[in-house]
């Protein structure tokens, strides 16, 4: 690769130029970046990029692509995640929809390291695991960053050897499940089959390298009808393709799937990771449906049930790790107040606490800076106006930190 | 929280707009601000700005100066053409609407072409326009008519005389052209999932390859022209 | 100028006159009827404009000057000096507008434009509305001199007003009201305010919390002040009696304790107190779990006092805070708290 920047140089007639190239930090840095490389070039590209010379890395970006490894010394510098990771963890779900465009346009998959995250990790390594389950609460205004942090969360949970209980949005069942139907287990309440079906897809998508290994099998046998029987000592990944494959029994069979997860963790088998995107819509009342937009039926849904038992502290080996959001709560345009008290409710309250909350604030300068520096780098940014201070103090102003507000600015630039 | 930056003036050049502090009577007129004729457009972007000379500066110090409007911002992000296009895009003075559709056409193309951007060789990265508001003003160019026919009855007759067509009238065209051709095929019942910033973005990138529906209004404009070139010299007298 | 100083009106009996402008024609010539902007001082011919610019100037003509015309008898008519005589004898009481007895000038009445303004003589305006003759500052004040006998003064001791609310802690607040009217009565006479601190009052916990949800909002926590404010009753000594008979009632009933009372939930607390609430119970729970106590999640009483440590005490004031009004510190505070408690360094 170092041999490659002398050829391209040569060719470049710039003498002053090429003596820049050759100093010694920047042939090390283009070295320290060649186990990144393999993570900038997308998976998806053919051979054709091959070709390309290495990037030397920006201010912006870090090469640390484990965030087992990050540290202070990459706050605000933004790390990619690599294709067939993020194939596997976030395939059905977990990174926010305009980010998950964005990474489309981009070819590439890079989230900002922040102080959530790292104040997670810090907290998350000071555990210990012998004792009940702690619980993290996420909290902001909208497009802060929480649901970035709970991405980026996951993905260390993944490269940690966690057993991932992923939620990525309750208000996808909650409140546009596809398909609604009462119980027949839990008399008086909905069932979600189809969005139940698919959440188990996701949690084997991710776990299934984990589960190869682990010596995971059912503690007692589960009958759901007449001839649908697993029984005791079964591999667990026969429950899963069994609530796949009959998705009218898919809200039980994840009820007694977490419930086996809670067991094997508490009895030390391996260690879970539980992330929920939006908790504080679990306690919702009442459940809207895509087709029925206009009714609203008042009774509770049997698929929250089982995350609001995974996500008590009567376990251990256990992480859990939930966000508080506006719009998971029942009245999402009129929610005054971002705090968790406010959206959980007396009933949510009671449930978690005690539990750690994490403040996820608004970009400072600095963030604000690398983020455009990330957009302008890969193209976002187009207009010649942003390069220039007032350009980006104007930016920096009319997003007043928040993330989500600077992405929806930059759109059209 | 919903930011137009677009709309607003930036908060960081102020005083942007000569002589009107000085101004020294209040004239208090219609809500849509007609000024006598005496009012002097403002100056309000720094560009202009600062490429006043002193007597220009002086001139304008003792006239007054309308106001400016909201779309005539100093951001460094403030482009003229663009509002003009906000302005031709607009109906029934939703202006906010019409802001917001121009945005995402512009979003559009952009994510078309930084993804193709990015999946390119080097060699053809330098080929593809990534930049949203230089394909606007490439297709505006490109869309410009050169000629026009114009009615001169002789005779009884009325003939379609090509005519020059100054820059004002010609942009104005380009301006209705890709917004008419945009609006082509607007849904009227049943919404088939394109929008109308789809369309524009496509008109957009179609014009400044010189290609698509615009264009092809253009072509035959002036094909009309060169057909009717004999009667040119009906322009001038009898 | 007074209305007892009437002017001399020299010209008496003329017509008021209109004075007018002339327009002044040689100022108009003088400056040139084309481009007077353009012509120099030097310059022999006057510049030809085929689109004269100039904006004329607007003749400006000056109003009439309006005043009103006074009555004919707009002057002092009696011998009666104001300043000598003994006004209170002359006009005791109320009565109706006598133009005689009135020594001073006066007009009253609506008028058109240009009509001469109606004197005090057969004037039925100044006739209908109600004098004020006889309340004129002397007569007042031959009034206050009579009233003195029945008054006594103020007590010497209370001179400070910590010492008046010390020895006098109910204030009653009565509105006496005045019309322009034969009649004294007015409905609104009638409230009755009683405003009392409730520092004066002997009141223990139970009591002042029994006391506080019977009065709700007549009581301002800045001020510590109940206010009862009665008009129930048609007259006011009945509205200061009832609320007497209220403030005694509330009073008594806030001291007695009910059975009923025995049975009040957490949900009807006004204050939140940790160590009863659910919140000290999950903490308990967390510090007794065994990994035996799967599936149960609050199945611990709180924890007694001798065995809480100063990290739980700091747990549950940060609790009580967010609980009662939650703000960014209060979750700050909480986190330091939950951290201590939940993870061991």
């Amino acid at each position: 690769m170092a041999l490659r920047i002398l050829h391209g140089e040569f060719l470049s007639h710039h003498v002053g130029v090429m003596h820049h190239l050759l100093t010694p930090e920047r042939l090390l840095s283009s070295v320290a970046a060649r186990p990144a490389l393999s993570t900038l070039i997308d998976g998806n590209i053919s051979s054709a990029n091959e070709t390309s010379p290495p990037k030397i890395l920006s201010p912006f970006r870090t090469g640390e692509s484990d965030p087992q490894n990050h540290s202070e010394s990459q706050l605000g510098r933004h790390y990619t995640i690599p294709e067939d990771i993020k194939q596997t963890i976030f395939k059905h779900g977990g990174l926010p929809k305009k980010f998950d465009e964005l990474t489309h346009v981009f070819t590439e998959t890079s989230i900002m390291v922040r102080k959530p995250f790292l104040e997670i990790k810090d907290y998350v390594k000071k555990i210990d695991f012998n004792r009940p389950a702690v619980r993290f609460v996420l909290y902001g205004e909208t497009g802060q960053g929480k649901s970035m942090t709970l991405a980026h969360v996951v993905h260390y949970g993944f490269n940690a050897g966690f057993l991932l209980v992923h939620v990525p949005w309750v208000n996808s069942f909650m409140r546009k499940s596809k398909d609604i139907s009462p119980s027949e287990s839990k008399p008086g309440m909905l069932d979600v089959p189809i969005n139940a079906a698919a959440w188990l897809v996701h949690f084997r998508a991710q776990n299934q390298h984990l589960l190869q290994k682990l010596d995971f099998k059912t503690s007692k046998s589960y009958q759901y009808g007449p001839r649908d029987t697993i029984d005791a000592g079964a591999p667990i990944e026969e429950l899963i393709e069994f609530g796949v494959g009959r998705a009218k029994y898919a809200c039980d069979v994840v009820e007694d799937l977490l419930r086996e997860v809670k067991s094997a963790s508490n009895s030390g088998l391996f260690k879970t990771m539980v992330v929920i995107d939006g908790f504080n819509g679990l306690f919702s009342p009442f459940m809207k449906t895509l087709r029925m937009k206009k009714k609203v039926i008042h009774q509770r849904c049997t698929l929250a049930l089982p995350f609001l038992e995974i996500s008590r502290f009567d376990w251990c080996n256990g992480v859990v790790v939930l966000s508080v959001d506006k719009h998971a709560h029942t009245d999402p345009f009129n929610a005054e107040s971002a705090l968790p008290l406010y959206l959980l409710g007396k009933e949510g309250w009671e449930h978690l606490d005690p539990f750690i909350p994490i403040n996820v604030e608004e970009y400072n300068t600095a963030e604000t800076n690398s983020a455009l520096d990330y957009y302008i780098d890969r193209r976002w940014i187009q207009h010649p106006g942003a390069q220039s201070e007032s350009g980006r103090a104007e930016l920096r102003a009319m997003c007043g930190g928040n993330g989500l507000e600077l992405l929806k600015l930059c759109a059209p630039l | 929280m919903s930011f137009k930056f677009l709309q607003r003036p930036s908060f960081l050049h102020n005083v942007s707009c000569l002589g009107f502090t000085n101004c020294p009577r209040v004239y208090q007129f219609m809500n849509y601000g007609r000024f006598p004729p005496s009012f002097v457009e403002p100056v309000y972007h720094p560009d202009k700005f600062n490429k006043l000379n002193s007597e220009e500066v002086k001139e304008l110090m003792h006239k007054n100066v309308k106001p400016p409007t909201t779309s005539q911002s100093a951001s460094v992000f403030h482009d003229p053409h663009l509002e003009k296009l906000v302005n031709f895009v607009m109906k029934s003075g939703r202006k906010a609407k019409a802001r917001e559709i121009i945005k995402e056409a512009f979003e559009k193309i952009k994510r078309a072409q930084v993804r193709k951007y990015h999946l390119a060789n080097d060699s053809a990265k330098l080929k593809i326009p990534t930049n949203p508001l230089e394909i606007f003003h490439q297709a505006l160019q490109n869309c410009k008519p050169v000629l026009t026919v114009t009615p001169v009855k002789r005779g009884g007759v009325v003939y379609k005389v090509p005519v020059a067509l100054d820059d004002t009238k010609a942009t104005r065209m380009a301006y209705k052209w890709l917004v008419e051709t945009s609006r082509e095929h607007e849904p009227r019942r049943n919404h088939t999932g394109v929008f109308f910033s789809d369309r524009l973005a496509k008109e957009l990138m179609d014009a400044s390859d010189n290609t698509g529906k615009t264009i092809k209004k253009k072509v035959e404009l002036h094909k009309l022209c060169e057909a009717n070139k004999a009667y040119a010299h009906y322009r001038w007298g009898k | 100028m007074s209305l007892l100083s009437v002017s001399r009106n020299p010209l008496k009996g003329l017509k008021p006159v209109r004075i007018q402008f002339v327009w002044n024609h040689a100022i108009r010539l003088s400056s040139g009827t084309f481009g007077t902007d353009n012509m120099d001082a030097g310059e022999e011919f006057r510049q030809l404009e085929l689109k004269p610019t100039r904006t004329r100037e607007k003749f400006q003509r000056k109003k009439a000057p309006v005043h009103m015309i006074m009555p004919r008898d707009y002057k002092r008519a009696n011998k009666i000096d104001p300043d000598n005589v003994d006004w209170k004898s002359i006009w005791p009481g109320p009565r109706t507008f006598d133009p005689n007895a009135i020594p001073i000038p006066v007009r009253q009445g609506r008028l058109k434009p240009k009509q001469r303004a109606f004197g005090k003589t057969a004037n039925l305006e100044l006739m209908k509305i109600p004098t004020f003759f006889h309340l004129t500052p002397p007569a007042i004040k031959a009034h206050c001199e009579e009233l003195k006998k029945f008054c006594t003064p103020f007590p010497s001791e209370l001179d400070t007003k910590e010492k008046c609310e010390k020895h006098f802690p109910l204030t009653v607040i009565t509105n006496d009201y005045l019309h322009a009217a034969p009649t004294i009565r007015d409905p609104l006479a009638r409230i009755v305010t009683i405003k009392l601190k409730l520092k004066d009052i002997p009141l223990d916990e139970h009591a002042r919390d029994k006391l506080m949800r019977i009065i709700k909002d007549r009581y301002d926590e800045k001020t510590d002040t109940l206010t009862i404010v009665t008009d129930r009753c048609p007259l006011r000594k009945q509205n200061y009696d009832y609320a007497q008979y209220l403030l005694t009632a509330i009073f008594y009933e806030s001291w007695t304790v009910e059975e009923w009372e025995a049975s009040k939930t957490e949900a009807d607390m006004e204050h939140y107190v940790w160590n009863r609430n659910t919140s000290s119970k999950a903490l308990a729970s967390i510090l007794n779990w065994t990994p035996d106590k799967l599936g149960k999640s609050i199945f611990h009483d709180p924890l007694p006092e001798d065995k809480l440590k100063p990290e739980h005490h700091a747990y549950g004031k940060a609790v009580k805070n967010i609980v009662e009004g939650e703000t960014e510190e209060g979750w700050s505070q909480y986190k330091k708290a939950a951290v201590q408690v939940l993870l061991r360094q």
